[in-house]
């Protein structure tokens, strides 16, 4: 069942189209990556996903509906968004940074009831940060910083949750702690990434962006060919069956 | 419940004991024993005080009392809202220019109704008129801030404001003769002396306003504190509640601004103090600025009414003196904002 559409979706900024006519689906319960070089317009066409840009023409759907028919309270209630780049947060605590998913639930003068509390707990038992509940955020390290910002987002509790390079900046170790939460997930997930392995390993379809046009979409293994990395990525790469885990495996090549 | 309800209980302790002992400092001597005698008066008691320190104490050092405290508290809240929609800890009442756009109009109207004399009749203009000056100031400031009223620009564009409503005040300050003047300087350094009962009505409304309403928005106050495009995914309208409350503190600072002048610092210091006393009770920072903020103004009140003797200082001069120091020690100890 289709959960996200977009159709013909441009966003241009003057006269130049930084998304140019992009049309995907996303279904239920799919793990969607969306992947391409630096500059291919991948953040910006998340932005007019989740309704901060714009699009210039094109639609961008929910559940059938225009996101931009909706207000930022109700799109807030079907998807949820960890970015790359965090605020300081002005020294709230990790509990506070957890709390703000209650947002788009309350009403005003709503406070916290033990429901919320409850909850707030079980997803911070789920995501391992139980224990820096009490500590500001700006002192986290990087992968720390990342499991909050999923806690929140599980706070939030929508069925699409849309991920820009979640695992930037992070160790080889939270990387892979960071996808094997995510992927646990009972949710439908969009993220980018830059590491194609990563991504390989992780998504059950992706979509690959180039020059701001959607240039392939499908299963990995189909998409992820030496010849689509040659063109869209400029590299020279090997690409195998991962020996563990069978999905495909991307060798660069470093030196002629 | 029970911490919170054992903590209002020894902040209006605080506060009924501030206010016995505030009440008591001042030129005439009255002991606080007098004090509480003529509130027990009130309520049917009997009293031995005599009639002249009976009103001095109901009709100045009680409404001075209550200017002081929202004075404080109404700055402080101000501060803290700023300082959370622009995420900048250093935003306050001054940073943006409403404090010396609403001195700049205060000052006008004082000057044109021509000092002391028409003062009394003329408190509802001059509210008018310092309302009117943060308003433009406010104006002044969104329209440069561009598109999303985006942070920096905001705040660059409100030290410029600052300097020119600061630059028109010394200009009416100096064209002024010598009466006026000395007047006109009570709103640059700021005083409660002229409180009244009948000129606390207007500032009790607009902090008690300001305050539910704040208190009403303090969700999505929070998740502005993600960062714009964050809040905007949690659903919070970023630019129209910056937009609300940037005016909202306006109010706020007008009104206090037309009855006791320009007093600085308190909006910038009390916030980060409260914060930083009550970082795991993130939901009580706003109520306990109304406290921190009112009791320190009204200390800050007794300090200039007996540092030197048969004299007052203006408030403006203290706040600012202790603000420095407070200023200088957090640069110094800058992990005591960081951490």
């Amino acid at each position: 069942m289709a959960l996200l559409e977009t159709h013909n979706v441009r966003w241009q900024v003057g006269d130049k189209a930084i998304v140019d006519d992009v049309s995907f689906v996303i279904n239920k319960g799919q793990f969607v990556g969306l992947i391409g070089p630096n500059g291919a317009g991948k953040s910006s066409l998340m932005r007019c996903l989740y309704r901060v840009n714009a699009p210039s023409s094109g639609k961008v759907l929910f559940e059938q509906q225009d996101v931009w028919q909706l207000s930022a309270n109700q799109n807030a209630k079907n998807m949820s968004v960890i970015l790359q780049e965090h605020s300081d947060h002005l020294g709230l605590m990790v509990r506070d940074v957890v709390s703000q998913g209650l947002t788009p639930h309350k009403k005003l003068f709503q406070w916290d009831d033990e429901q919320d509390l409850a909850h707030m707990k079980t997803v911070m038992a789920q995501v391992d940060i139980t224990s820096l509940q009490n500590k500001p955020f700006q002192l986290l390290s990087g992968g720390e910083k990342q499991r909050v910002m999923l806690a929140r987002a599980l706070v939030q509790n929508t069925e699409l949750l849309i991920m820009d390079e979640p695992t930037n900046h992070l160790d080889v170790h939270y990387q892979t702690d960071m996808m094997m939460k995510v992927k646990t997930l009972q949710k439908t997930i969009l993220a980018s990434f830059h590491d194609l392995n990563l991504a390989a390993a992780f998504c059950d379809y992706l979509l690959v962006l180039d020059k701001g046009k959607l240039v392939a979409s499908g299963a990995p293994s189909d998409v992820l060919t030496q010849t689509l990395i040659d063109d869209v990525f400029r590299t020279k790469a090997i690409v195998d069956k991962h020996p563990i885990n069978g999905h495909p495996r991307i060798t660069y090549q470093y030196h002629d | 419940m029970i911490k919170l309800f054992s903590y209002s209980l020894i902040a209006v302790c605080v506060v009924v004991l501030s206010a016995v002992m505030a009440v008591s400092f001042g030129a005439a001597n009255i002991s606080s024993g007098d004090v509480l005698s003529v509130i027990f008066n009130l309520f049917g008691g009997e009293t031995h005080v005599s009639d002249i320190k009976q009103r001095i104490i109901l009709e100045l050092r009680f409404p001075r009392f209550i200017l002081a405290f929202l004075t404080g508290a109404g700055l402080s809240l101000a501060g803290a809202v700023l300082q959370t929609v622009t995420r900048n800890p250093l935003a306050d009442p001054y940073l943006f220019g409403i404090a010396s756009g609403a001195s700049f109009g205060a000052v006008l109207v004082i000057a044109s109704i021509g000092g002391s004399a028409g003062w009394a009749a003329g408190q509802m203009s001059i509210t008018t008129g310092a309302f009117i000056g943060a308003a433009f100031s406010v104006f002044i400031v969104l329209s440069l801030a561009g598109r999303g009223v985006q942070i920096e620009r905001m705040l660059l564009a409100g030290v410029a404001a600052s300097f020119m409503f600061s630059a028109g005040t010394s200009l009416v300050l100096y064209a002024s003769d010598p009466e006026a003047a000395a007047s006109l300087l009570f709103w640059t350094l700021g005083s409660f002396t002229r409180a009244n009962w009948d000129n606390l009505f207007v500032p009790s409304v607009v902090i008690i306003g300001c305050l539910i309403l704040f208190l009403g928005y303090s969700r999505a106050l929070k998740a502005v504190l993600a960062g714009d495009e964050t809040a905007k995914t949690l659903g919070v309208n970023v630019t129209r509640l910056r937009m609300g409350m940037l005016l909202l503190s306006s109010l706020l600072t007008a009104t206090l601004v037309a009855n006791t002048g320009g007093i600085g610092f308190v909006g910038l210091m009390i916030p980060h103090i409260v914060r930083r006393l009550l970082h795991r009770h993130q939901q009580y920072v706003l109520l306990a600025c109304v406290m921190f903020g009112g009791v320190f103004m009204v200390w800050v009140d007794v300090l200039a009414r007996s540092l030197v003797a048969n004299n007052e200082l203006p408030i403006g001069v203290i706040t600012a003196a202790i603000g420095s120091v407070f200023f200088l020690f957090v640069l110094r100890k800058r992990s005591w904002i960081d951490s």
